[in-house]
């Protein structure tokens, strides 16, 4: 199928295919899957300032089933989200320009790979030392609750004293500092921006393991945020023209239905199970995009 | 019994499973439809809107995005309400097609096999009432001389299940086994009653009133 916006060949149902996969993911482990979408859409051919916008504006489809799904569970603190709504948009505005000012240098492909690489091999190592080291010291042999070997770093970070001091109460924060929360957004933002997507890769383990919030709170609430604040980088990536809506909506229609069997399997594992499967999925992001860069090749 | 529990809920789960496989596949059929249809019209429209109007191009570009977000929620509800429902409604259609049964051989009195049908007699199921009595005596093990039917949960029946009755009575008759019915009571009672078929069975107001009775016509050393 031909794409006129970013003047692009991809087979439709390759796209369905990866927004099927990324939906799955989603659903699974409550994250955009930005990080197997975008070098899926770099490596099919598609210029990555597009793969930054396009990846981003499906995100806000899939974040909106989600969200809905969320809140009428009760999953959504929507004090802390506005609040990261304000952090995420700077970010992601930090981001977009960084994109803007990297393609007027003609380098954008090859940074924003590299740094994409970084932060995908980050993660996965970080996810799977942590989720081994919590099966290390609690048996969670056939426990429901989510537990963490990081959960000190929480309590720090809750003693953190710079003015003004708010409470969370749906996320069961007694007091925590307005600017911690808004750093934390403000990061994920820029990696949103910068890298496409929602971030949630980011955004989500920073909720659980910086924040303390509970993980089904930190899930609902980051696709609530994201609804935002994707919305908002949708809108100003579509104006800087980085956007193929087309691609997004065909990715959508697959991702939508993924996410419904990735939801399902939920029932059958607990979290640092999920956590440790999540390990490798990075690492394949990591790789399309390594190969991408170093043969030049793209797959259609 | 913790394994008995386990299978009941692995049935459970695979019974929710298949049903949920179904609303996949409707929905994906839905999205299929969907995309060859609009997207394919979307795609040289939005061209010249990038091209020349970026700010109608972006609010075009969410607005899409959030619609087909908001649809695809409506239609997922949807699909999964008119699929649970329709589930019900197959099952209990199901039941009645094919009402659950049980059936005993009570060591005490050989030759007797007792079979309790747990649902309505009438046309839908009066063919299969009659094979499943055929097949079970076929398929007893040792010669039935008495074939009862425990009718406490046959809550109705209608002329076709009647008339299955009548008839496996003769074809029993025909090969030397007698028919009985016990806990025949409320419309079943009535139909058999006015139709003037109630005197041509043996009727026993309940299965230990038949194995007593049933017990005692046995000669002793058969029982043994």
């Amino acid at each position: 199928m031909d794409f006129l916006i970013s003047v692009t060949h991809i087979s439709a149902a390759y796209l369905m295919g990866v927004g099927f996969v990324v939906g799955v993911m989603g659903g699974f482990f409550g994250v955009g899957g930005s990080f197997l979408a975008g070098p899926a859409l770099f490596a099919a051919g598609m210029p990555m300032n597009f793969v930054v916008g396009t990846d981003l504006s499906h995100i806000v489809g899939k974040a909106i089933v989600g969200a809905k799904t969320h809140r009428a569970l009760g999953n959504v603190d929507r004090k802390l989200a506005m609040i990261m709504v304000a952090g995420t948009i700077a970010g992601v505005e930090t981001g977009a320009q960084l994109i803007e000012a990297l393609k007027r240098r003609s380098n954008v492909d090859f940074v924003v790979g590299i740094v994409f690489i970084a932060v995908l091999v980050s993660i996965s190592a970080f996810m799977g030392w942590e989720s081994i080291k919590t099966m290390r010291t609690h048996n969670t042999a056939g426990m429901k609750e989510d537990v963490s070997a990081f959960g000190h770093v929480s309590k720090m970070i809750h003693r953190f004293q710079l003015r003004p001091m708010i409470s969370l109460p749906d996320s069961g924060i007694e007091r925590i500092s307005l600017w911690a929360i808004l750093a934390l957004a403000y990061v994920g933002g820029v990696v949103s921006g910068f890298l496409g997507g929602g971030a949630g890769y980011v955004r989500m383990p920073s909720m659980v393991f910086l924040l303390g919030v509970p993980t089904h709170v930190a899930v609902g609430t980051d696709l609530f945020e994201i609804i935002i604040s994707a919305g908002y980088g949708t809108l100003t990536h579509a104006l800087k023209g980085n956007v193929d809506i087309m691609v997004a909506l065909v990715m959508h229609a697959g991702s939508a239905v993924g996410a419904q069997i990735g939801a399902k399997m939920t029932q059958y594992f607990h979290g640092p199970r999920i956590r440790l499967a999540f390990v490798p999925l990075p690492l394949i992001g990591a790789a399309l995009m390594v190969y991408s860069l170093m043969s030049g090749q793209h797959f259609k | 019994m913790k394994f008995f529990i386990t299978v009941r809920g692995f049935h459970k789960k695979l019974a929710s499973f298949g049903e949920y496989l179904l609303e996949i596949l409707i929905y994906a059929c839905f999205i299929s439809g969907y995309f060859f249809l609009v997207l394919q019209f979307l795609n040289g429209f939005l061209k010249p809107v990038f091209d020349y109007h970026k700010t109608l191009y972006a609010i075009l570009a969410l607005t899409l995005i959030s619609m087909q977000g908001f649809a695809l929620e409506r239609l997922t509800s949807g699909i999964s309400h008119v699929v649970r429902r329709t589930g019900a409604f197959i099952s209990v259609l199901l039941r009645l097609f094919r009402p659950h049964e049980t059936i005993r051989k009570p060591a005490n009195v050989p030759g007797l096999l007792v079979y309790r049908f747990a649902g309505p007699l009438f046309f839908f199921n009066a063919g299969h009432f009659a094979r499943r009595v055929q097949e079970l005596i076929d398929t007893a093990g040792f010669p039935v001389s008495f074939f009862l039917i425990n009718a406490e949960a046959i809550v109705d029946v209608d002329a076709t299940g009647a008339e299955a009755l009548v008839d496996l009575r003769s074809s029993l008759k025909e090969e030397n086994i007698m028919m009985g019915l016990c806990e025949v009571k409320g419309h079943f009672r009535e139909v058999l009653f006015n139709r003037a078929l109630l005197a041509d069975f043996t009727v026993y107001p309940s299965v230990a009133a038949a194995l007593r009775d049933l017990g005692k016509e046995q000669p002793e050393e058969k029982k043994k």
